[in-house]
């Protein structure tokens, strides 16, 4: 069972001037993970590594990517809003929620990762974010709602 | 956890989904929160909820004739939700929670400006939903006439 969390990877990159959330900043997307995955979503997944091909490992979800009618390998590129302060808590978001139509697949989590290598190599994750349980849509429209961007809910926090 | 939304039927999420959806973000309620908050939230959930479905529907029917007037250029338009997110709704949300315990929470500038950000989010998102079922349809039926 995925665990969300934002990853290690992330933790350790941020120190070393690996991430910018600046609308003009990196360049970042969202995957899902299908039902069964062979490999563990948690902290401890640093790359997305070649989304849809090869066996799923802490840096290659590879396989464990969703496939299906409507779903695009690597997922859905997200649009950065500028991150800001609040509480003594700096949080980030995205302007929209990721959306996929005409869809037909499974999935029980999503991954955030650089889509770009301006900065470091580019799949490395951000965060895990857990659906509960399958999420299934049948030749429909599939959107994972972005938490409200504050203090205690932002998808991103750093306290 | 994170929420998802799936509507089935290769068409857009209703606009009572997208208001239930807004105001869950709007009225989140703690842990640790009493069960006079729990309730008084709950039922302020419901209430918003009813003023945001005809928010919604006004968002999807503007969207469509948007659509309608450019086609797929509407899809390179700025995902814009100003004309949509104003003082008026805001005040009508806040309006809501009047006479609740709630009142005093929701008169507060901070909580009114995360409210209008809720809004501006969940409109772009709606807007986007609508675009993307519109560019996948045209996909579809210029393959079904190739």
């Amino acid at each position: 069972m995925p665990t969300t969390t934002v990853t290690d990877d992330f933790r350790r990159a941020l120190l070393e001037g690996g991430h910018n959330f600046k609308v003009a900043g990196l360049a970042y997307k969202m995957l899902l993970i299908k039902v069964t995955p062979g490999g563990t979503y948690d902290q401890t997944l640093m790359n997305v590594g070649t989304p849809g091909t090869g066996s799923p490992s802490t840096t290659n979800v590879g396989t464990d990517e969703v496939t299906g009618t409507g779903y695009t390998s690597t997922g859905f590129a997200l649009t950065n809003v500028a991150p800001a302060v609040s509480s003594h808590i700096a949080t980030t978001s995205f302007s929209v929620n990721p959306s996929w139509t005409s869809a037909t697949f499974s999935a029980i989590a999503a991954v955030i990762s650089t889509a770009d290598a301006t900065i470091g190599a580019a799949g490395r994750t951000v965060g895990v974010y857990d659906f509960g349980g399958t999420q299934t849509v049948t030749a429909g429209t599939f959107t994972v709602v972005i938490p409200t961007n504050s203090s205690s809910l932002a998808i991103i926090r750093i306290q | 956890m994170s929420r998802v939304m799936i509507t089935d039927g290769n068409n857009v999420h209703p606009a009572d989904y997208h208001a239930e959806v807004t105001a869950e973000k709007i009225v989140t309620v703690g842990e640790t929160a009493s069960a006079e908050t729990v309730t008084a939230s709950r039922e302020l959930r419901k209430a918003i909820e009813k003023i945001l479905i005809a928010h919604h529907v006004g968002v999807g029917e503007a969207e469509q004739a948007a659509l309608a007037e450019h086609g797929l250029a509407r899809c390179d338009h700025p995902l814009d939700a100003s004309p949509h997110v104003n003082d008026e709704i805001v005040a009508e949300i806040v309006g809501a929670s009047v006479g609740t315990i709630l009142q005093g929470h929701f008169a507060r500038p901070d909580v009114q400006e995360v409210i209008r950000e809720i809004l501006h989010h969940e409109t772009r998102s709606q807007m986007n939903v609508h675009r993307l079922v519109h560019k996948e349809a045209d996909r579809l039926a210029k393959n079904a006439a190739s």
